[in-house]
């Protein structure tokens, strides 16, 4: 296993985080548009 | 945002990272699979933060299918919960099938394998997919009642999910939680679990939160325009 155990490591705790924030992203651009159209 | 969301970003934050210290260097390393099995400690959040997000979905269709006709404000109220946490079930479904099948690259040598456990989970994410698309594409006033009956069917998937480890023989590992005396892991390994659960719940429950309150702001004043047009 190995290196390959570790590339393989970083791969998943980097896609989580990863995944996480475009989806806080998306979450904050649907807060900012619903916020102008309750104006 | 709001004081108290502030806060609870600082202390999501807090816990995360502690989280992350105590699972990469911290707790011992597996003596069988060595370093890819910290892996575990960022999949078994992703799960229970699925299971949460969608009993929470479960919870609010039942009770919009309930009260839609009957009380209109707590109506939007539960079916902008459902929506929300829909869409935090379906990335922590899809971070789980993620980093699963990195790690059974590592320890497997394949990416995936159709066994009941990673077949059932894919078909779980599946639906709440379809689910989502449904919320998105479909029109009318029918479309809010016909994806809270389609979030309790899918929802039934979910104890498939769970119990297809225990019903069947599967590649996928044998429960590591409450399952045969003698499995689980090493009691000095739980901080990395405790921690990282706690962290990305809290997450999941902040990011969720957000979610919630910009598709009740986009509910209410779609209501007002029709009320408007009306009268």
């Amino acid at each position: 296993m190995g290196d390959m155990g570790h590339r393989h490591l970083v791969l998943a705790y980097a896609a989580t985080i990863v995944v996480h924030l475009v989806y806080l992203t998306y979450v904050a651009l649907k807060l900012r548009s619903a916020k102008k159209t309750g104006q | 945002m709001k004081v108290w969301r502030w806060l609870w970003l600082l202390a999501t934050l807090a816990v995360l990272a502690e989280g992350f210290r105590v699972a990469l260097f911290v707790v011992p390393t597996d003596s069988a699979q060595g370093n890819v099995q910290r892996i575990f400690y960022y999949h078994i959040p992703s799960w229970a933060g699925m299971g949460l997000f969608f009993a929470i979905n479960l919870g609010c269709s039942l009770v919009y299918l309930a009260v839609r006709n009957r009380n209109q404000a707590l109506a939007i109220k539960a079916d902008s919960l459902a929506v929300a946490s829909a869409e935090m079930g379906v990335v922590f479904c899809f971070i789980g099938l993620v980093t699963g099948s990195l790690w059974g690259r590592a320890v497997w040598g394949i990416w995936w394998t159709w066994d009941a456990r990673l077949t059932s989970t894919l078909v779980l994410w599946l639906i709440y997919v379809a689910y989502l698309l449904l919320r998105r594409f479909a029109a009318g006033p029918q479309m809010r009642t016909l994806a809270a009956v389609m979030a309790i069917f899918g929802y039934l998937d979910v104890p498939l999910v769970y119990m297809s480890t225990r019903w069947w023989r599967t590649q996928h590992p044998a429960p590591v939680f409450g399952g045969a005396p003698g499995s689980g892991i090493d009691p000095s390994m739980m901080p990395a679990v405790w921690w990282n659960l706690a962290g990305w719940l809290m997450w999941g429950i902040l990011v969720a939160s957000l979610r919630y309150v910009s598709e009740y702001r986009d509910q209410v004043s779609e209501q007002q325009r029709g009320l408007a047009a009306l009268g």
